[in-house]
């Protein structure tokens, strides 16, 4: 075992009622409603732009809806940001600090949550990730894949029971990849939440219990219960293409 | 033409394209060039008469201040912005003033060791000695000043994270702002070097740096969450 | 797209108006502005030190009244703005700034014309105009920030100008101590017609601020409303 249970409550359940985000004169998100629950991996798939990330990040809590709201368990929408303890986000950059070894950004980060021994809890993530060997060295020297892990690391050393992931697998090697879906099916054995962005559909249909096709910032279809990754397939080229034409 | 100076053509009416869409360079630049101006008028208060060596060694040293204390509010800054690990620090259950005080902090550590560097070189080039207390009160000078400067660069700084033209845009907020300070902190470090300098005077500009610090503290800590977050 | 998005503000959504009030006040305060400049130079008699230059008087005072009403105006919209987030704050801020911006530049062009006769140079670093230099030049960066500071340009504004504000109280104070030169507080002891010159004259201004106000506060409203439909125009040309 890499972590231990949490040690803040976990969230019952996190979800977006009705947003919209506006920047400006863009749309990325329109009217979206979307409940993640304990246990189950959700994936959110869509084309370039369809308004992925914008979702994350108001998962994180980073970022507020134009309008609608967003519940994390029985928190009131104004007081969503107390449940940032629960929140592990893996977004498209690292979040390490150059100038740090692996380990000293991840035990950073699990003593800002207050994690228990920090740096055995850092050292066993880094050691599941497979970076055991690079540990001591500065994140700055690492490849594109090993931040990837690295990020990965620092967004679980906490035990969230959100777990975020925007594209955990891009720049992954098979092996590394493989560590990944594992984890991810260990989260869920575990009772964490997890929303999952990918491309790579055939990953998607072997870890995700259902899964919510964006196009233009508006859910275009619900997925779950899927025979196969061709099915899955499929049905995201009709939606997705659909769309798009 | 010469191809060389056909193509030279081409990337300069690229950039004057790109700047009479945006406007951006020149007019930071003039509006940077006054700021320059007006910094080096409190700096070195021509106005207020016959300028005096005191004077001039004040102005030196809180310039110098003033402009290495951006480059470090800018370095320090970058860190957190690349890899945006300040999304990761903003993710964290931390108290937002414990972020804001953290960099804060940190701040006045590296402004401490630029101080430590400075100050003997200044003291050294313009042969200035000064008595103990002297010292002491120059020091608790410069501290003063030195808070009122981290806090609102650090504010101002984390502002403009994930701002566009941020180092521009940093000097052009920061300096019309610390004005008071830099004009404090000149007035007070020549009275202390003058050997007749007036101490009513001194503990006057003293207790400015000391009310500019809690107010501009106070307003960044309210301030801090909301210009950070999304 | 049949029907209307449902999540705009109804503030937003208030209709826009024409503003025959608004016209009526804009060619009444530009006909005062007419009379003012004839009671400038025909009523109020020539003062003996200054001569004719104290003639700039009836104008630089209201300026500065004015820049201070903007710079309320910019400091109520900013902090508003910074608690409640709402669009509208932002634009009375960013209007607020902007007329203290505008007679801002009214008084330090009159001022130092003023000071050339007075103290026989254009800048000497008195206290009122050294203190309203640095205020507008703050807020000359809250519109600079605005233009460059992307996504995020609003809140770094409004944070901005509530420092400006704050700020100006010390660069006032700090200048003050520093040296003391500007004419003492003029308007009790004027002649009758002056007064009533300036009296007019600050109405003029007073009345000129509101209908600016209005007015920048109805383009941004526009700005907006365009802004919306803008966004209602590319979904319905993109959506099925």
């Amino acid at each position: 075992m890499a972590s231990d249970p949490p040690s803040r409550p976990p969230l019952p359940f996190a979800e977006a009622r009705g947003v919209s985000k506006v920047f400006g004169r863009q749309r990325a998100l329109h009217q979206v409603d979307l409940k993640l629950h304990p246990g189950r991996v959700t994936a959110l798939l869509g084309p370039n732009g369809s308004g992925k990330t914008t979702l994350l990040s108001l998962f994180s809590t980073l970022s507020r809806p134009t309008s609608g709201t967003m519940h994390f368990g029985e928190l009131p929408p104004e007081r969503a940001k107390e449940a940032r303890g629960a929140i592990g986000l893996l977004s498209h950059h690292a979040m390490a600090y150059g100038d740090l070894s692996a380990l000293e950004n991840v035990t950073f980060y699990a003593r800002l949550y207050e994690v228990k021994e920090p740096q055995a809890q850092a050292e066993a993530l880094l050691r599941e990730f497979g970076l055991e060997d690079a540990m001591h060295r500065a994140a700055g020297t690492f490849s594109r894949g090993m931040l990837q892990r690295l990020g990965l690391a620092r967004a679980l050393v906490s035990a969230p029971s959100l777990v975020l992931l925007d594209e955990p697998f891009t720049g992954l090697d098979q092996r590394s990849c493989q560590r990944v879906v594992e984890k991810v099916r260990a989260l869920r054995e575990q009772g964490a939440m997890v929303l999952l962005v990918s491309h790579d559909l055939g990953l998607v249909a072997d870890l995700a219990d259902e899964a919510v096709l964006l196009t233009r910032g508006r859910v275009r279809h619900q997925l779950s219960g899927w025979e196969s990754g061709e099915a899955l397939r499929a049905a995201y080229a009709e939606h997705a293409e659909g769309a798009a034409g | 033409m010469n191809v060389v100076l056909r193509q030279a053509l081409i990337i300069c009416a690229k950039d004057l394209r790109m700047e009479l869409r945006s406007r951006e360079v020149v007019l930071a630049m003039a509006y940077f060039g006054i700021l320059v101006v007006l910094i080096f008028s409190f700096a070195f208060p021509v106005f207020s008469g016959a300028v005096s060596r005191e004077q001039v060694v004040a102005g030196i040293l809180w310039i110098s201040i003033t402009f290495a204390g951006t480059l470090g509010l800018q370095r320090a800054f970058e860190r957190e912005r690349e890899g945006d690990c300040i999304r990761a620090l903003l993710l964290s259950p931390v108290p937002r003033p414990s972020i804001f005080l953290g960099k804060v902090f940190g701040m006045l550590l590296f402004m401490g060791v630029l101080e430590a560097v400075v100050l003997p070189a200044i003291f050294l080039f313009f042969n200035v000695s000064l008595p103990l207390d002297g010292f002491l009160v120059l020091a608790l000078t410069i501290a003063l000043g030195t808070v009122g400067y981290a806090v609102v660069g650090t504010l101002f700084a984390a502002s403009l994270l994930r701002a566009r033209s941020k180092d521009i845009l940093l000097t052009i907020m920061l300096f019309p702002i610390i004005l008071p300070v830099l004009m404090a902190g000149v007035k007070a470090t020549s009275l202390i070097l003058l050997p007749d300098g007036s101490q009513a005077e001194l503990w006057v500009w003293v207790k400015v740096l000391a009310t500019f610090d809690i107010i501009f503290t106070i307003v960044s800590l309210w301030i801090f969450e909301i210009l950070v977050l999304d | 797209m049949s029907q209307a998005s449902p999540q705009v503000r109804s503030d937003e959504e208030r209709p826009l108006g024409s503003g025959p009030v608004l016209s009526t006040f804009a060619v009444l305060v530009g006909l005062m502005f007419v009379a003012a400049a004839y009671m400038v130079f025909f009523h109020a008699p020539t003062e003996k030190v200054m001569g004719f230059v104290q003639k700039i008087f009836y104008f630089h005072v209201p300026s500065a009244w004015n820049m201070f009403l903007g710079v309320g105006v910019a400091a109520v919209g900013s902090v508003m703005y910074l608690v409640k987030r709402t669009d509208k704050w932002d634009r009375i801020g960013d209007a607020g700034v902007e007329l203290a911006v505008l007679f801002g530049a009214m008084v330090l062009i009159s001022g130092p014309l003023w000071g050339r006769k007075a103290w026989g140079a254009f800048w000497v670093w008195d206290v009122r105009l050294t203190s309203s230099l640095v205020l507008v030049l703050t807020l000359v960066a809250c519109k600079m920030v605005r233009g460059y500071a992307g996504a995020e340009a609003k809140k770094i504004a409004a944070g901005l100008a509530v420092f400006a504000v704050i700020n100006s109280a010390f660069v006032y104070y700090s200048v003050d101590i520093w040296r003391g030169t500007h004419p003492p507080k003029l308007v009790a002891t004027l002649a009758p017609a002056m007064k009533q010159t300036f009296w007019f004259s600050t109405l003029t201004f007073l009345i000129a601020f509101f209908v600016l106000l209005t007015l920048r506060l109805r383009t941004g409203r526009l700005q907006s409303a365009l802004d919306r439909l803008h966004l209602r125009l590319t979904e319905s040309g993109l959506d099925d």
